[in-house]
């Protein structure tokens, strides 16, 4: 019989392309082995996304899968499900490492992809410009990437605006709609921003609608993170300076790697860390060499359920 | 083809970077390619003068590669755009802000916060801790900005600013480490939980920990995974070390140059990353390897002959 793992993902589908990305790449990599994943989801922006995803991953158990791929957003909740699914005898994998026990988990490199955004952005700017930055959900890679994005900061010849960290500076929900209200805020508090740094594709989307609703779409640099095609379309028309593309689908793949040495026996991981790609910065010179996320691995439909 | 390595410390005085320069020789040498190695030790104040003095030799000499180790972003701009002009591809270690052909980049601050939370998980909610910092360069900060970040997550309380000078080991050997935590120990009359940000510094801090009789007090963890502090793990005196896989790392660099040379790609600003590597505790430190035996220890050629 054919291995079965599950994935319980954060987010629903179409709700942020990049974790559509790394669904498809894990699932890739686990069809290309001969396994099948299913997927639940558990939006983390909902009220009850912790009831929802531990009763996910308690389907999975008792469904019998093979393995458990988990999405950390707080590391230490879901600890008492993963653990009793590996009481059960059933691996778990992680996106992102939770601060108990899993069998092997995915790190992304989100601190120093906030630092080279950062860094592009200020290269395009005058010393003394004011940057704004837009900080995402209380999550572990978002609140990296954004510690990256204001150590780069205040490093450089330009001034940092507010305080991302704070949460009517972030967008709490990951998606674009999400932006509007901290974005508002912004251009009613700074006359003038000469850079801004939305942490993702999704909200810097939802940033450029409020610049653009207020006539002030020209007035500042912007870089975000996620290399998503929408993003990478809004290089090409010249709306953004950049967007690092973190190879999404490459996050998939790379944890995918880990679960099929592990289910076909060559490698039996206990706490075992890999490192994501650490993506690269697409700009209009070098968008030529840029291949949509769904060129990279094949975009199967997923099997939703167990 | 010989390729030109601008060492930071002289052999000897830190294991780590030998070792890192090992994994580059061995990796080159894999590739069919040699090593050369000159050194501008950073602990001189002429640091910036000799790397790019020893980069202008490299270019006299038409060696067929620079790795240069990054310490100052901004730094050695204008050598390494010199080797660039004259076709050299240049290579570094850690990201500059000029342009290079191929960066490896380490993730220090995940390493500083994968740090922070194991110490959490060995001691109780609010624990006091303190972190003796290291020197002004982008590796180092980056780990100490990540231990900062994963003891604040963890509910630890943090009772230092690692980046203030007394708390700081700035020469990134044991012999200051020492100094640096007298100065810490002498600060705080209690500590659950102690991070010197490397090894050296850990070593000079265990020293430091017997003269003011403070032994048992404090958890220990440090980073870089040196056969010296998995013996002080083994022995009881640290609780971990975070093994950077440093072999492997000089070993990444290597393949960066190998793609360009005998792979015929055409690297601009390309970046990779280094391996994550992973905690050595008592649980498991039999199967820590020490890094001589991950690669050949080959003598070093220093000098561009």
């Amino acid at each position: 019989m054919a291995l079965r793992v599950l994935y319980v993902s954060p987010l629903a589908p179409h709700g942020n392309p990049a974790i559509d990305a790394i669904a498809y790449g894990l699932q890739h990599v686990l069809h290309s082995a001969g396994i099948q994943l299913c997927v639940l989801f558990a939006d983390f922006t909902a009220p009850d996304y912790r009831r929802q995803y531990e009763d996910a991953i308690a389907a999975g158990v008792a469904a019998r899968v093979d393995a458990v791929v988990i999405y950390v957003i707080h590391p230490s909740v879901f600890r008492e499900s993963v653990a009793r699914a590996r009481a059960a005898g059933i691996p778990v994998f992680s996106f992102v490492r939770p601060d108990y026990p899993v069998n092997a988990s995915v790190i992304y490199p989100n601190f120093n992809q906030g630092v080279f955004m950062a860094g592009h952005l200020v290269a395009l700017l005058e010393k003394g410009s004011g940057v704004a930055v837009i900080g995402g959900p209380q999550s572990v890679d978002d609140m990296e990437e954004v510690a990256g994005v204001m150590f780069a900061l205040r490093l450089s010849h330009c001034k940092l605006l507010n305080d991302p960290t704070q949460t009517r500076y972030s967008n709490l929900t990951d998606v674009a709609a999400g932006a509007r209200e901290p974005m508002l805020g912004m251009l009613a508090e700074f006359p003038r921003i000469d850079g801004l740094i939305p942490y993702n594709d999704e909200t810097m989307h939802g940033a450029l609608a409020c610049l653009e609703e207020k006539g002030r779409a020209q007035e500042a640099r912007i870089v975000s993170r996620n290399g998503s095609p929408g993003a990478v379309e809004a290089v090409r028309q010249g709306r953004i300076a950049g967007t690092w593309d973190l190879d999404a689908s490459g996050i998939g793949t790379t944890l995918g790697d880990v679960i099929v040495r592990h289910l076909t026996n060559q490698e039996q991981y206990e706490q075992f860390l890999v490192m994501s790609p650490v993506g690269r910065m697409i700009t209009l010179a070098n968008i030529g060499t840029w291949r949509p996320w769904s060129e990279r691995v094949q975009w199967a439909p997923l099997t939703i359920g167990l | 083809m010989r390729v030109l390595y601008v060492n930071v410390l002289p052999y000897g005085a830190h294991p780590g970077i030998d070792a890192l320069a090992h994994g580059l020789d061995h990796s080159l040498r894999q590739a069919g390619m040699e090593l050369r190695t000159l050194t501008a030790d950073v602990r001189n104040a002429d640091w910036i003068e000799k790397q790019t003095a020893a980069i202008q030799r490299g270019i006299d000499a038409r060696v067929d590669g620079i790795v240069v180790y990054v310490l100052d972003p901004a730094q050695p701009a204008q050598a390494v755009a010199a080797a660039r002009q004259r076709g050299i591809p240049v290579f570094t270690l850690e990201r500059p802000r000029y342009p290079v052909n191929a960066s490896l980049v380490y993730p220090n601050f995940n390493h500083g916060v994968f740090m922070a939370e194991y110490l959490a998980s060995v001691l109780p909610p609010q624990a006091s801790v303190a972190v003796i910092g290291g020197p002004e360069v982008i590796d180092d900060i980056e780990l100490v900005l990540g231990i900062v970040h994963g003891v604040q997550r963890s509910g630890l309380r943090l009772v230092n600013d690692p980046f203030v000078d007394r708390h700081r080991n700035r020469e990134d050997v044991r012999e200051s480490g020492r100094a640096a935590a007298r100065r810490v120990l002498a600060d705080f009359a209690h500590l659950d939980g102690l991070i010197p940000f490397n090894d050296e510094t850990m070593l000079g801090t265990l020293e430091a920990i017997d003269e003011a009789k403070r032994s048992g007090e404090m958890k220990l963890v440090s980073r870089n995974g040196s056969p010296e502090a998995v013996a002080a793990v083994r022995a009881g005196r640290s609780h971990g070390t975070w093994d950077i896989d440093i072999t492997e790392i000089g070993a990444a660099v290597g393949e960066l140059v190998a793609r360009v040379h005998m792979q015929g790609q055409q690297l601009e600003g390309a970046l990779a990353l280094a391996p994550i590597g992973r905690l050595i505790t008592r649980a498991n430190a039999d199967t820590y390897r020490p890094w001589s035996e991950r690669v050949p220890f080959a003598t070093l050629h220093e000098g561009l002959e």
